[in-house]
Order: C-alpha cells, then sequence, then structure tokens
C-alpha cells in the first residue's frame, strides 16, 4: 500500500517536471527547400515558372522563410532572397540545366534542392526599342528616330531589318534596310504616332509606335512684357509694353506682337509691328495676359502674366461717433471716426476733416486727427461734420448732433468697451456722485457656452429707434448683471432722493430735459406685467440699487408725481448709473 | 522515509527542471541596424542602414566612425504583398552616407533610396541580404489605410479662432493599421524685407496620440491656442528688420504604421536609464513602418487670431502685421 502512495505521488511529480517544462523556448521550425518547375522543359522563349509553395507551408509572420536559385548551379546565386514563392525564369541558351534552390529561416536553417530542365533552341521576334529625339519641337527641327537598341534573342543586331512610319498613317514611309536610325522632318504641326518594324531573317518582327509632338513654338524668342498700371481699375489704361522680347542671337530679326488679355483665346490684337499695346480691362480681379511674339517664319512663343485690375474706387465709408452728446457751456466734446473705412485706402492713408461750426470750412486744426475735443460757445443744437477723402480723392461725409443746454455742472464722458461698439454717456457731478445723463442702452449677446451671459435689453414697443433716444428698458434681474460697466453702479435711493433735494427741492421740473440739474431725465415709459409697453412721454422709473423691497424712482408728469416705489422684477424700467467722485 | 526521499528528489528535479534558459546571444558579430519609414505621400522611399555590437561575446568594434557602416554588396529589397502574392519587388540602391539631422540622426549609416508608391492597406516586406557576412534581415508590417480630416473643414472661407476663449477640435476618420496619429498646423507667411518679400512655411506639430483600436469612428485632439502661439513663437526668430504677413494655414494629421506606433509611444516618458529595446527586424535592430497624412489646405485665422498673432503675448516680437494690415508699436 505504501509503494502503491509513493508510485502515486512519483508519476504526479514527473507529470508535474514535464508539464513545467512547456515554457522552455521553442525549436526553430526546420525548413525543408521543395519546388516544381513548369513546364518541366521547354525552349528558349519559354518563361519558366518556378513554384516553391511548399517550402513555405510553415512559414508566417513569426516565422519567416526566404528562398533564392542558383539557375545553372554554377555556384553563383541568380535570384536574390524573396519570400514570393512563385519566380519566372526564361533561358536564352538551349541545354540542360540544373537548377539549386536554396530556402533558409531567420534562425539561419537552410535546405537545398535540386530540379533539372531541358531547354530547345526557340525563335522569338526581335524586342524593338525606339528613341526619339526630340519628342516634342517645331516644324523646322530635323527629329532623330533611333532603334538601335533593338535585339533578337537568336540573332545578332546587324542582321535586323528597319522601316519606317513617320506620320503614323499606317503606311510605311520607307522600305526595310539594315539602318537602325533615320531622320525626318514635319512640313505641319501635329501630333503623330511615329512608328518603326524590326524584322529578323526568319521573317519575325515587331512594331513599336511613339507619339512625337510637332508644333510652332521656337526656343529662340524670348517672350516677356511689362504692364504698367500700377493701381489701374476697371476706367484706367494699361500700358503693356513687350520691348524687352528678342529673338536669341538674332537682333535683326523682325518680330510681331499679339495679346490675348483674359486668356479666354480671343485674340484682342493680332501681328501688331509695335511691342506697345494699350488697353482698358474692364473685368475686375486677376486677369491673365497671354503675350504671343512671333517671328518671321511663323514661330512664336507665348508668355503669359497675372496682373490685378482693381475696381472703379469706392468712396470712403465715413463715420463720425459723439461722446458725450449732451452738455454745457463747459463741457468738453468728444468726437471720433473709428469705423471710418474705405475698400482700396489703408484707413492710415485716409485724409480726415472736421467743421464743429457748421460754416462749411472745415477746421485746420483738426486735420488728419482721428479724434478731436472742442467746445461750443453757443446754446443749442451744433451739426458736426467729417469729411474723410482716400488716396484717388473720393471723399465722403458723415455728420452728428450735439446738444448744449444751459448748465454750469461740471460733465463728461463714461464708455462703455463691453458690447461690439463702444458706447459713450454723456455724465454730470451732482454733489459728490457723477450721474449718466441718458439711459443705459447696453445689450450682450451670449458668448460660446454662456459666457458672457446674455443682458437682454427690452425695447419700448418693440421699437430700437425709441431706443435710442430713451434708452432700454430692464427687468431687475437683468439689472443685476451688472448693467453698469466697471467703476459705475444703480443708485440708491437715498442717493437719488439727496439728489433731488438738492437740484429740485420744488418739483421734478429742473430733472427733465434741458432742466437746470442737467440729468436730462426722459419720460421713457416703461413695461408692465403683461409686458405691455406704456406711459411713454408721460411716465419713467428708474431702477434703484434697494433691495427687500424693490425700489424705483418714479416720475409722472402728467400725475405730477414724483417719488420712490416698491415694485416687482419683472417690469422693464430705465437705469441711470452712478460714479463716486 | 523512502517516500519523502523520493518526493525531495523529485522537487529537486522539478526545481532544476523549471530553470529559463536565457539566450544572452550566441552571435559573435555585429547585427545590422535598420531604419525605414516609408513615406506613403511620396514616391522616393528611404532606408537608414548601419552596423551595431550588441553581444557580450563580440569583438570589440575598431574606433573609427566608419566602422559602424557596412562594407560589401549589401542587397536591399522591399516585396509588396497583396491577396498572399508578391505583386511588387522594389530594389533599394545606396546614394550615400547620412549626413543630415532628420528622424533618426547619425552620420554613420548608408541612406539607401527606392522610387516605389505604397499602397494602402498592403503587407511590405524588407529582406537584407549582407553578402558579407552570408547574412538575412527581415521585417514586415501593414501599410496604413487612407483616412481624412472631418474638422476643420471646407467650405473654402470658414476662419479658424485660435483665441484663450476657444481652442480648436481636430477631427479625422481612423487610419486602418495606424497606431499612433500627431496633429499640425503649416503655417504660411510673407516675412517683408527691404529687399524683397519671401513666401515662408512653418510646420506646427503637437503632441501624438497613441489610438490603436480606440471604438468609434472619428479621433479628436484638441489645439491649444496657447501652446499654438507658444510654439510658433519657439521656431520663429525675432528679428526686427523685418515684418511678417499671415498668408494662410492648413491643417493635418500624421498616421503612424503599428511598428511606428509602438516605437514613439516606448519613447514616452521613458527611463533615461533603461535601454529602449522595442524593434521589429528579424536578425537586426530598428524599425520598419510607415506615415500617411491626411490634410485640408489653405484655411485662414479670423481677425481676431491674425490680432492676436501680431500683437498676443507670446508673438508680438515676431512683428506679424494685424489683420489691417498694419503694425503698431
Amino acid at each position: 500500500m505504501a509503494i502503491g502512495k509513493t508510485r502515486q505521488i512519483v508519476l504526479i511529480v514527473i507529470a508535474l517536471i514535464l508539464w513545467s517544462c512547456n515554457d522552455k523556448p521553442a525549436e526553430p521550425l526546420p525548413v525543408e527547400s521543395v519546388f516544381k518547375v513548369i513546364p518541366e522543359s521547354g525552349s528558349t522563349i519559354t518563361r519558366f515558372e518556378f513554384n516553391a509553395a511548399e517550402t513555405f507551408l510553415t512559414a508566417n509572420d513569426e516565422h519567416p522563410i526566404l528562398i533564392r536559385y542558383d539557375w545553372q548551379n554554377d555556384g553563383i546565386w541568380d535570384q536574390d532572397y524573396t519570400s514570393s514563392p512563385l519566380i519566372k525564369h526564361r533561358y536564352l541558351k538551349p541545354g540542360t540545366y540544373r537548377v539549386r534552390m536554396e530556402a533558409r529561416n531567420m534562425s539561419d536553417i537552410r535546405d537545398t534542392s535540386f530540379a533539372t530542365i531541358v531547354v530547345a533552341q526557340g525563335y522569338s521576334p526581335p524586342v524593338v526599342h525606339l528613341s526619339i529625339q526630340p519628342d516634342s519641337s517645331n516644324i523646322y527641327t530635323q527629329f532623330s528616330f533611333d532603334a538601335s537598341k533593338t535585339y533578337d534573342d537568336e540573332d545578332s543586331s546587324n542582321l535586323l531589318t528597319f522601316r519606317w512610319d513617320f506620320d503614323g498613317d499606317g503606311n510605311w514611309d520607307t522600305g526595310f534596310d539594315h539602318n537602325p536610325v533615320s531622320l525626318h522632318q514635319y512640313d505641319a504641326s501635329g501630333k503623330f504616332n511615329a512608328g518603326v518594324e524590326v524584322k529578323d531573317p526568319t521573317n519575325r518582327s515587331s512594331v513599336l509606335r511613339k507619339m512625337v509632338t510637332v508644333d510652332l513654338l521656337n526656343d529662340s524668342i524670348k517672350a516677356t512684357f511689362t504692364a504698367d498700371g500700377g493701381f489701374s481699375t476697371v476706367v484706367d489704361v494699361f500700358h503693356f509694353n513687350a520691348s524687352g522680347s528678342r529673338f536669341l542671337g538674332r537682333d535683326d530679326k523682325k518680330l510681331t506682337y499679339s495679346w490675348d488679355i483674359l486668356c479666354d483665346g480671343l485674340w484682342e490684337a493680332v501681328n501688331l509691328t509695335s511691342p506697345l499695346y494699350n488697353l482698358v480691362i474692364k473685368t475686375e480681379g486677376i486677369v491673365r495676359v497671354k503675350l504671343r511674339v512671333t517671328d518671321d517664319r511663323g514661330l512664336y512663343m507665348d508668355t503669359i502674366k497675372k496682373i490685378e485690375v482693381f475696381p472703379e474706387n469706392s468712396p470712403p465709408n465715413a463715420v463720425i461717433v459723439a461722446g458725450n452728446r449732451l452738455g454745457n457751456l463747459k463741457s468738453n466734446y468728444y468726437f471720433h471716426s473709428y469705423g471710418t473705412s474705405d475698400r482700396e485706402t489703408s484707413i492710415l492713408d485716409l485724409k480726415y476733416q472736421w467743421d464743429v461750426n457748421e460754416d462749411g470750412l472745415m477746421e485746420p486744426e483738426f486735420d488728419n486727427l482721428r479724434e478731436i475735443n472742442c467746445h461750443f460757445a453757443t446754446l443749442g443744437k451744433h451739426l458736426v461734420r467729417l469729411k474723410v477723402t482716400d488716396s484717388h480723392n473720393d471723399s465722403s461725409t458723415a455728420t452728428d448732433t450735439v446738444h448744449v443746454y444751459n448748465g454750469s455742472h461740471e460733465t463728461g464722458v463714461m464708455v462703455d468697451k463691453r458690447q461690439f461698439i463702444t458706447e459713450y454717456y454723456s455724465t454730470v457731478k451732482i454733489g459728490n456722485l457723477w450721474w449718466t445723463q441718458e439711459n443705459m442702452k447696453v445689450e450682450i449677446k451670449p458668448g460660446p457656452g454662456g459666457k458672457p451671459p446674455a443682458l437682454v435689453r427690452m425695447n419700448y414697443a418693440g421699437d430700437t429707434t425709441l431706443t435710442k433716444r430713451y434708452g432700454g428698458l430692464y427687468d431687475y434681474n437683468n439689472v443685476l448683471y451688472p448693467i453698469c460697466p466697471k467703476g459705475w453702479r444703480l443708485p440708491t435711493k437715498a442717493e437719488f432722493q439727496e439728489m433731488v433735494n438738492l437740484e429740485a427741492p420744488n418739483g421734478f421740473a429742473p430733472l427733465l430735459l434741458g432742466g437746470s440739474s442737467e440729468m436730462h431725465i426722459l419720460m421713457g415709459g416703461y413695461i408692465d406685467l403683461t409686458k405691455k409697453s406704456v406711459g411713454l412721454k408721460s411716465v419713467t422709473n428708474i431702477w434703484l440699487a434697494d433691495r427687500n423691497p424693490l425700489y424705483a424712482w418714479y416720475i409722472d408728469i402728467i400725475k405730477g408725481e414724483d417719488r420712490p416705489v416698491i415694485v416687482s422684477s419683472t417690469y422693464g424700467y430705465s437705469v441711470r448709473c452712478v460714479k463716486s467722485d | 522515509m523512502i517516500m519523502r526521499n523520493l518526493i525531495l528528489i523529485c522537487i529537486a528535479m522539478f526545481a532544476l527542471s523549471c530553470d529559463t534558459e536565457i539566450h544572452v546571444s550566441d552571435e559573435s558579430g555585429p547585427v545590422p541596424v535598420v531604419y525605414c519609414i516609408l513615406n506613403q505621400d511620396d514616391t522616393i522611399q528611404r532606408l537608414l542602414l548601419s552596423k551595431s555590437y550588441l553581444s557580450i561575446n563580440a569583438d570589440i568594434p575598431p574606433s573609427s566612425a566608419d566602422s559602424l557602416l557596412i562594407t560589401g554588396k549589401v542587397n536591399v529589397t522591399i516585396e509588396t504583398v497583396e491577396n498572399s502574392q508578391v505583386t511588387e519587388v522594389n530594389r533599394f540602391f545606396p546614394t550615400g552616407v547620412s549626413k543630415d539631422s532628420g528622424f533618426f540622426p547619425n552620420d554613420r549609416q548608408w541612406i539607401y533610396q527606392g522610387n516605389f508608391k505604397i499602397k494602402e492597406k498592403a503587407t511590405y516586406r524588407l529582406i537584407i541580404e549582407i553578402k558579407n557576412w552570408d547574412y538575412v534581415a527581415y521585417s514586415s508590417f501593414q501599410s496604413l489605410g487612407s483616412f481624412s480630416l472631418v474638422d476643420p473643414a471646407y467650405p473654402v472661407g470658414r476662419k479658424i479662432h485660435l483665441l484663450d476663449d476657444h481652442n480648436p477640435l481636430v477631427h479625422w476618420t481612423r487610419s486602418e493599421n495606424a497606431a499612433i496619429y500627431q496633429v499640425g498646423f503649416r503655417l504660411h507667411f510673407k516675412e517683408i524685407r527691404s529687399e524683397g518679400i519671401m513666401d515662408k512655411t512653418l510646420n506646427i506639430l503637437f503632441a501624438t496620440t497613441f489610438r490603436r483600436d480606440d471604438p468609434g469612428a472619428f479621433y479628436s485632439y484638441t489645439v491649444n491656442s496657447n501652446q499654438f502661439y507658444k510654439k510658433l513663437a519657439e521656431l520663429i526668430p525675432s528679428d526686427s528688420s523685418l515684418l511678417r504677413r499671415y498668408s494662410g494655414t492648413d491643417v493635418f494629421v500624421v498616421a503612424g504604421s503599428e511598428s511606428v506606433g509602438f516605437y514613439l509611444n516606448s519613447l514616452q516618458g521613458q527611463d533615461p536609464f533603461q535601454f529602449f529595446d522595442y524593434k521589429n527586424i528579424f536578425n537586426g535592430q530598428g524599425l520598419f513602418g510607415s506615415l500617411l497624412t491626411a490634410e485640408t489646405k489653405d484655411f485662414q485665422f479670423d481677425d481676431q487670431s491674425i490680432d492676436s498673432l501680431a500683437y498676443g503675448s507670446f508673438t508680438k516680437q515676431l512683428n506679424f502685421l494685424d489683420s489691417d494690415g498694419h503694425r503698431k508699436n
């Protein structure tokens, strides 16, 4: 029993030993060289196929096998190593050949096998080679047709005969002779499929054809021209000058000049004796101009140049922007021309002139300034005119209007650059606070991913022209955006009350447009809870910063009321901004 | 007692029998080092060939630089295999000793050159026979399938926005047999000097991404705008005597075969004290693979990006004109 157990354990352990040895490196696979020859015999024109597919039966990406051949077993390998099982070979001499093939793998294990092939004499037609020099030239050229590299596997080259078809019409232009080279000159331009037929002494023959291009081009003509147009437009004259063209080495040759202005095949001028040509090109953009210079034999050379034809000059687009539209006799009014553009002239090369006193004359002190500051000496409405002139002396004007009111407050400008177009607001200093004299108009579209978030502006009755005068209307959520630019904020109820106490203690009239407070408050109406626009020209509500409850400053000129009121956040009201001094 | 002895003997045999044989190398001579990355976008193909002494039993190589050049006749052949048939055999011929600093810089290697177009999704086999050594090295790989850029894409005139607020996303379709991709921008610009205007082109390459068998029809890479401008500033020398004007941008993606992917991937974060040993050459060292490019040409940056090129913190010293064609100093 004990011996039986021992035997069992020993067998188990031996099994483990055998199993554990499986991770030893695999032995390289054997290589066996085997190939077949198809056909087994043939002639000197037979292409024998050597098929070693059996050799590659054990080959794969991890165990590649390569083979090579020694076609006559002379010890020199004639075929380089290949992974292809199929190789073709032709024996050019009759006889009995012993073929050797070697197969090897990447572990340098090799095997060699042999086969015997009987090759009889065969007969094949000549193998034709044809060279034409040049293969493209003009009608005055002697073309050289050279078939001297033609060979025949069985016959000497000097036993071969040749005949020629130069124009490719299928009719042989010469009889057979032993000269493999022939010269020919064509009498017309065109493309010709020229051919040669080569015959061996057994009357076996081969034909080879090649294309010859015969043209009227002359490489000796140098065609060139200049286009003196500069910044020429569709109404200007281009001056073409081909006097730089010449016949190389023969300055006495008479040349004529033809012009195809748009390279459309329509020649605007043909065979001019003068190299000069003037023309208005009415096609706008980049156009191609072809010059053809022709010699006295009718041969020519072309050249093409691109020129740019600019559109007829357009006047500048003048833009004037008033920074502060409201002010008093002491106010410094700011104007700029940013946004002015011109299609043909750089904005830096435009000429800027300003007329600020409505006398029709430009003020020389402001010449070529893109922004100006000025004062006005009289009350009322003032028209300011900007004239912009481009490099073609075309000009345009733009105007803007500002108002000068009676008042003595310090005034200024608030700049809001948060939108694509910078907005300006007139400001007035009352007490220790700067106030905007106009209602906010800002509207911010959402950016990618909602950054920045939208600031939604409502327009009275949906009419944006009213917004230009009365400003926008905003619900309280949008007012919290913040609606005022950096450094500015909503006024508190206490601050508004203090301003009213200071400037309009006896009624709201001084607060209105033209009033002595210079707050220039307009009755812009509001949008109620039903989103209805009401109260234009009679009522205004201006948001205040106070919360819990929400307040607005309410003025109704019909009812004669002027006070802070508690309101709902969903109303659409006007906004003024303040800044501490 | 007998049983215990038998067990001990067997365990000892078991332990001894499980020794793994380690073949350090039984070669006593040098081995060829081959680098051949076929360019599927071109017809001129190159192969770099030198030799190396890897075996501890190898002869100590001579000290001269030429010692790494293989002398004597060497046959370099690349076979194209389609449907298990060798359909094309191309011989490479030596054109000189490498002097450039290209993909595998080394001035001690032969450059072999062949002239043929690489077919898509075909097997390529490389056979190098070194006559003097009676030695054969071999490799094979699958060429890449065509692929295309999906985004950015035409219509012509669509502009690229490269600013802090937006990093453009490049999408492309998967290339069969590819394992690695690299996105690049080819920037065209003009250098305006007093003596004339020169057209210039610059490739800006971003990080490689190893994507072998990721699911999905498309792969993507986000181009970091700041990184683009920073790379540009590193590649273009600042020169206050000239002005530069942006002309256009081509966007391209280069795909690499599996062997190239494994090679480049293994270089990522490589321990400097760890020898790099990826190869796919039988009886040699080196790499055999291919690259293929998909590109879309003639994009334009939008005006804001051109202005950023002109006045941005990374590139302002490069003197690019802004979108108005001006330079405000």
